[in-house]
């Protein structure tokens, strides 16, 4: 009755606590958002007709998605996964789904070997996530480089089940031993309470039944098949012997001197409350901790793909799911292919599994670091939306439709690309007013600074461009200036004499520099060799560090 | 022949049907094309970071190097960056250094190989005669004018590619399927792509000079060989301003190749952007 | 100087292709006017040739071809008659090309790249006497007038003869076109003809210092020209003849010209103007074109470098960017140009030729290259300097022998012709071009055992 009353009340506060979770993730979309659409229209502007059932079938009740990804890992998942379903459908919840079955009873053959069996499919699930967690293999550690509130409470909701089924296999152990609990049965189900003919039924228990009394069995006067009559009378329409139990029954057997002391003070009693906080704190925390993705895979395996025709930079109630059904298992940047810009500019937002986090905090607390921003701009501009981390992600979250809608996202709270920044400074505003305006951002890359040695290749080095001689080829031949005539700014040769002049931080502002096609007739037709389009490359890299830190600079409050 | 096959960022996601014609006619032509974990080939970050931009390229080709296989593409950007990453890499030591280190993390050294775009491996690798022979009966004379690609083409110290004022691979061989290749003044000039996402009036400006001129010379298809050129050209369709109903259809070129040699029945329908 | 190289699964079926080596039959250094002919030339005659350097010299030349325009370098009056001082300028300079080559030969040489560049769709008008060979006349942008032996079609109604004194020509110029003044232009020639009208258009779109290809590009829009059209149409009536900045297309000059003049009913031609020379680009492309259509194979924007010979064929070394490239090749055609071109280097005291390090005729000190006076009729020794060559266009050593004999020097390379005043400079690299080619071919075919 206990039982029933807090299952019920936890399952209520679970409920509620779902509800606010869901609500939040709708309320995320405000961010998203240009116009501050209601709560309930949001809701209800996903097209019921138009989702993604097949696929969100598949994927949540076989996994597919991570099949694809993962073979091992999915094989320690769908242990778990279906280890646990069956756990809770067909042990906690017996109450009711053992009424279905006439015949059921927790204690009998199938079921019990059943139970262990899924324990057991747990339990090696969770030993491999803990395994790969901790062993931290050189993928896991190097490259993506998690942070360590993610392997807290990662870790954490995979040793809290870790516990449920091993406090699950200690209970059933103690409750095989015990004999309170035998002595409980007897008093209740059979009429041989006091009797003198029970020590024939305890020996066969003590025997068949991995029972242990603390007096022991008479070695004398024991007749076992009295014992079996009796058995069979009482006992066995809810009782086959444990040896079913393939787990719980050695450790029966083993700790049979532990389980006696600890029959003192019932441990059994304990362990099982125990056993049942646990599992009550995972249905009270399911909202809040990483099992939420049970619902919201489900939800974002709902929500068709994005297409390059339909491009829909806006999000949806089901990309938001998306969002939160992150489980960071790192897939999407193990195959990112921009990941060598990671590698050398060592900004973590580059990476689809930390951009999606950052994401996340962004559109739910709003911008709580400029430089953070500026760093997940570089990063999702770098990304080339080539879509396979959308293709890989087991969640089924549409990463690309995500890194199209940040963009902007990105644009609303403030911080636009690098090229914007750059064609919409004024020319004071980007020439800055010295040296000391010149801030480094961590994790952007400085381009062509004058300090960085290689990147500044050419344009500081005289001999790259001072045998111009002005003869407007290049200009002449560059389709930016033809099809641009009267936005273009400069030509390609007026920016090799700017360089002449030394104003590498002006040229690097003008629009030649950043409208430039890169298609190289300038620097095959020049008649001296010179590398024009490589230099005018050059100087974009320079820019693009230049327009980064003026949007720091505007992020902060500053305006210079 | 085995090739590893480098389809660069955009054909999964915004060009499917390119890759899928470009892999159909490769198997037809007895290519088995072996798909490694290939990164981007550091073309959009060239702009960003040189040294970035250099390691993507160079990762490629020690990957493909490492299991003894030439790097195929179908993208002539992707080409024109790999090139330009062996560029970079034997020239400047310093960003050499940086690239090592990086390649090192994975175990990976720097060794060349031979990089092919599909119109060069056609040219040169297969050869006219034998693709001539393979072909299953010429085309209905559809008039071409040719959009060269120019990251291919220049430069031509880098690239190799092919004659960048006069190329004729890709007229030789577009001919060699019964095409009808049209001259026009805008052979060698940039589609416009680069300019899509930042100056989309550039790249519309562009298109539309285009599109004027391969009208002017009478063609029925511009005719690509390079997914963003490609990309570019769709554009008008999908474009909801730009209602130009006599805008030519661009095609890619191996779609018209798989026609020629009895693959596809319908390069029309096949065309279509993820078909 | 490594070639790292991978073998490509199927045998190149095309092995003059393979990356790792370059052979061929004859290779030309220089993509200039020398190099272009002398590439034409040779594969139009079935050799395998192969020219390496930059194509883009050639648009710094007018688009009008020069025999002879001035003789002796300095005076005032223009040739009418290059064929005339021939003989003279032999006596004077016996090492120069023409006097090398004779008349015959530069006009064959004349009718080879008229021919060629007809075909590419690249007309070009010689003075219609037919008897004498003639220079004609024409205007340039500056107001001056200039001779030349061959100029584009569409400058061709634009020659000036003696009959102008009776007719108007209304001279157009283009806002936004900077360095070509319609008023300056018609103040020049107002002495020639009975009335010279400037007149300013404005065309959509067009801002100010518009670089003149892409203006050029834009005149060959329909609506473009209609634009010019309606703004001639209310002038021309009272004009005989009108003459434009050569900026009237790119492709099809001929054809948008023909159509201009068809719809103003007079007259047109252009007159060439300023950098960079839209005749100029044009002559580029109609040669890049035919190089391209005889099969000869064009390494664009290549040095060439460090040649050795071995008795049988020389080995030279192609700078690529990534790598550098062997070239193989039975004979070499050095059309390297000069200063501008790297043909020459001028060091601190000497002259010298950076690829062979062939010998250079040069002034005996630095301080004798140039006159005080930059004008000075006498003109500037620098200019006469060069490699000198035998009959057959070979650079010759101290002993006057040929230094090798298959090596070829053609172009503004060689000495004893000051060029740009004596206006000799595409007779001067046609006519050695050829000369060279020819006497390659005849010397193969004489089979002394290449």
């Amino acid at each position: 009755m206990a039982y029933k009353i807090i299952l019920v009340t936890v399952c209520c506060m679970s409920l509620i606590g779902l509800i606010f979770r869901l609500v939040s993730i709708v309320r995320l979309g405000r961010v998203f958002e240009r116009d501050r659409t209601s709560l309930v229209r949001r809701i209800f502007s996903c097209r019921i007709f138009f989702l993604d059932y097949g696929n969100a079938i598949v994927n949540t009740l076989f996994q597919a998605r991570l099949f694809r990804a993962g073979k091992l890992r999915w094989l320690a998942h769908t242990l778990m996964l279906s280890g646990f379903a069956w756990l809770v459908f067909i042990h906690a919840l017996d109450d009711w789904t053992g009424a279905y079955w006439d015949w059921y009873q927790p204690g009998i053959a199938p079921f019990r070997m059943m139970r262990n069996l899924a324990g057991a499919m747990v339990l090696a699930g969770c030993a491999a996530f803990l395994a790969r967690r901790l062993k931290g293999s050189r993928i896991n550690r190097e490259r993506l480089r998690r942070g360590l509130r993610f392997r807290v409470r990662g870790t954490l909701s995979i040793l809290v089940i870790l516990g449920l089924i091993c406090t699950g296999f200690m209970t059933e152990a103690l409750n095989i031993m015990s004999e309170a609990q035998f002595n409980e049965m007897v008093e209740e189900y059979s009429g041989l309470a006091g009797e003198p003919e029970l020590v024939h039924l305890k020996a066969y228990w003590a025997l068949n039944y991995d029972v242990a009394f603390a007096d022991g069995i008479p070695g004398q006067g024991i007749d076992l098949d009295e014992g079996e009559v009796f058995n069979q009378e009482n006992c066995l329409e809810c009782h086959t012997r444990p040896v079913t139990a393939f787990v719980s029954a050695p450790l029966a057997r083993l700790g049979a001197p532990i389980g006696l002391w600890t029959a003192q003070f019932r441990l059994d009693r304990i362990l099982y409350w125990v056993h049942l906080s646990l599992a009550l704190t995972l249905v009270l925390f399911l909202p809040f901790s990483r099992m939420f993705h049970l619902l919201a895979i489900p939800l974002a395996s709902l929500q068709r793909r994005m297409t390059p025709e339909k491009v829909q930079p806006d999000m949806g109630v089901l990309d938001l799911a998306g969002l939160s059904a992150c489980t960071h298992c790192g897939f999407c940047s193990q195959v990112c292919s921009v990941y060598p810009d990671y590698q050398v500019s060592e900004n973590p937002q580059v990476l689809p599994h930390v951009k999606i986090e950052t994401l996340k905090r962004l559109a739910g607390i709003g911008v709580w670091d400029p430089a953070t921003l500026i760093r997940l701009r570089s990063g999702n501009d770098d990304c080339t939306r080539c879509g396979l981390c959308a293709d890989i992600c087991p969640s089924g979250i549409d990463l690309v439709r995500l890194w199209t809608a940040a963009g902007r996202l990105m644009d609303r709270l403030g911080c636009p690309d690098n090229y914007t920044t750059a064609m919409d400074a004024s020319f004071s505003r980007w020439m800055g007013k010295g040296e000391s305006d010149f801030i480094t951002v961590p994790g952007v890359p400085r381009g062509a600074a004058a300090d960085a040695g290689p990147l500044s290749g050419l344009i500081s080095d005289a001999d790259a461009f001072e045998h111009c001689v002005q003869c407007t080829l290049c200009t002449n031949t560059c389709p930016v200036a033809a099809h641009d005539l009267v936005e273009n700014d400069l030509g390609p040769h007026q920016v090799m004499n700017l360089l002449r002049l030394g104003e590498q931080d002006m040229a690097s502002g003008s629009r030649m520099v950043w409208h430039c096609l890169t298609c190289y007739a300038c620097q095959e037709i020049c008649p001296q060799s010179i590398r024009v389009a490589d230099i005018l490359l050059e100087l974009r890299c320079r820019g693009q560090s230049r327009a980064a830190e003026l949007n720091l600079a505007r992020l902060r409050g500053g305006d210079q | 022949m085995k090739l590893a096959y480098f389809p660069g960022c955009k054909i999964h996601f915004h060009l499917r049907s390119y890759g899928e014609a470009v892999e159909a006619v490769m198997a037809n032509l007895g290519v088995t094309l072996v798909r490694l974990p290939f990164n981007c080939c550091g073309n959009p970050a060239r702009g960003k970071n040189l040294v970035a931009s250099v390691l993507a390229a160079v990762r490629n080709i020690a990957l493909a190097r490492q299991k003894g296989l030439d790097i195929f593409t179908p993208c002539q950007c992707c080409f024109g960056q790999l090139k330009h990453g062996v560029y970079w890499y034997k020239t400047d030591p310093q960003i050499r250094e940086q690239v090592d280190l990086a390649l090192a993390e994975e175990g990976l050294v720097f060794k060349e190989t031979q990089i092919r775009h599909l119109l060069d491996f056609l040219y040169h690798d297969l050869g006219r005669e034998k693709l001539a022979r393979r072909l299953k009966a010429p085309l209905p004379t559809h008039k071409i004018v040719l959009q060269q690609g120019c990251h291919a083409l220049r430069p031509f110290s880098v690239t190799r590619f092919d004659n960048p004022f006069a190329p004729k691979m890709f007229r030789e061989l577009a001919q060699l399927t019964g095409l009808e290749v049209i001259d026009w003044s805008k052979e060698t000039e940039c589609c416009g792509d680069p300019a899509a996402e930042t100056n989309g009036g550039l790249a519309l400006r562009i298109r539309q000079d285009k599109m004027a001129h391969a009208r002017q010379a009478g063609a029925d298809y511009i005719c690509t060989a390079c997914t963003h050129c490609q990309i570019q050209y769709d554009r008008i369709s999908h474009d909801s301003e730009d209602g130009n109903k006599m805008d030519i259809r661009a095609l890619p070129f191996a779609l018209f190749l798989g026609a020629a040699l009895g693959i596809f029945n319908e390069i029309e329908n096949k065309g279509a952007r993820n078909n | 100087m490594n070639n790292s190289h991978v073998q490509p699964g199927f045998t190149s079926s095309c092995a003059q292709q393979n990356m790792e080596g370059i052979h061929c039959d004859l290779l030309v250094i220089g993509a200039g006017m020398a190099g272009m002919v002398a590439g034409a030339r040779a594969a139009v005659n079935g050799l395998d040739v192969v020219v390496a350097g930059n194509p883009s010299s050639l648009v710094f030349s007018s688009g009008i071809m020069d025999y002879l325009g001035v003789y002796p370098a300095g005076s005032k009056a223009f040739l009418d008659d290059p064929e005339e001082v021939l003989d003279r300028l032999a006596r004077d300079f016996p090492n120069h090309a023409y006097a090398l080559a004779g008349h015959d030969k530069i006009l064959d040489g004349f009718g080879f790249v008229k021919t060629m560049l007809e075909d590419a769709g690249l007309p070009y008008t010689q003075h219609s006497g037919a008897a004498i060979v003639k220079n004609m006349v024409v205007a340039t942008a500056m107001g001056t007038i200039r001779p030349g032996f061959m100029v584009p079609e569409t400058m061709a109604a634009g020659a000036l003869e003696n009959g102008e004194q009776k007719t108007t020509l209304l001279v157009v110029s283009i806002k936004g076109l900077n360095g070509f003044s319609a008023a300056q232009v018609a103040q020049g020639l107002a002495s020639r003809f009975a009335r010279t009208i400037p007149l300013e258009v404005e065309l959509p779109g067009i801002p100010t210092g518009v670089p003149p290809q892409i203006l050029a590009g834009r005149l060959e829009d329909v609506k473009i020209q209609d634009a010019l059209i309606s703004q001639l149409l209310s002038h021309a009536p009272k004009a005989d003849i009108i003459g434009l900045p050569a900026v009237c297309g790119i492709e099809d000059s001929p054809g948008i010209m023909a159509g201009l003049a068809a719809r103003v009913n007079r007259p047109l031609f252009e007159i060439p103007g300023p950098s960079p020379s839209i005749p100029g680009l044009r002559l580029k492309n109609a040669f890049e074109n035919v190089l391209a259509g005889t099969g000869a194979r064009l390494l664009s924007n290549i040095r060439i470098k460090a040649p050795v010979f071995d008795g049988k064929r020389f080995t030279l070394t192609a700078e690529f960017d990534t790598e550098s490239v062997q070239i193989r090749a039975k004979g070499v055609v050095l059309a390297t140009g000069r200063f501008f071109g790297k043909g020459l280097h001028a060091r601190r005291e000497r002259i010298v030729e950076p690829v062979f390090h062939l010998d250079v005729a040069q002034p005996t000190g630095r301080h004798l290259w140039h006159d005080n006076r930059f004008f000075t009729p006498k003109g500037h020794a620098i200019n006469r300097a060069g490699i000198e060559t035998d009959g057959l266009f070979r650079p010759l050593d101290e002993r006057g022998r040929p230094v090798y004999t298959h090596l070829y020097a053609a172009g503004s390379i060689l000495a004893h012709n000051d060029w740009a005043r004596l206006k000799s400079g595409s007779g001067t690299a046609i006519v050695s071009a050829c000369s060279a080619v020819d006497a390659f071919i005849e010397a193969r075919g004489g089979g002394d055992g290449i």
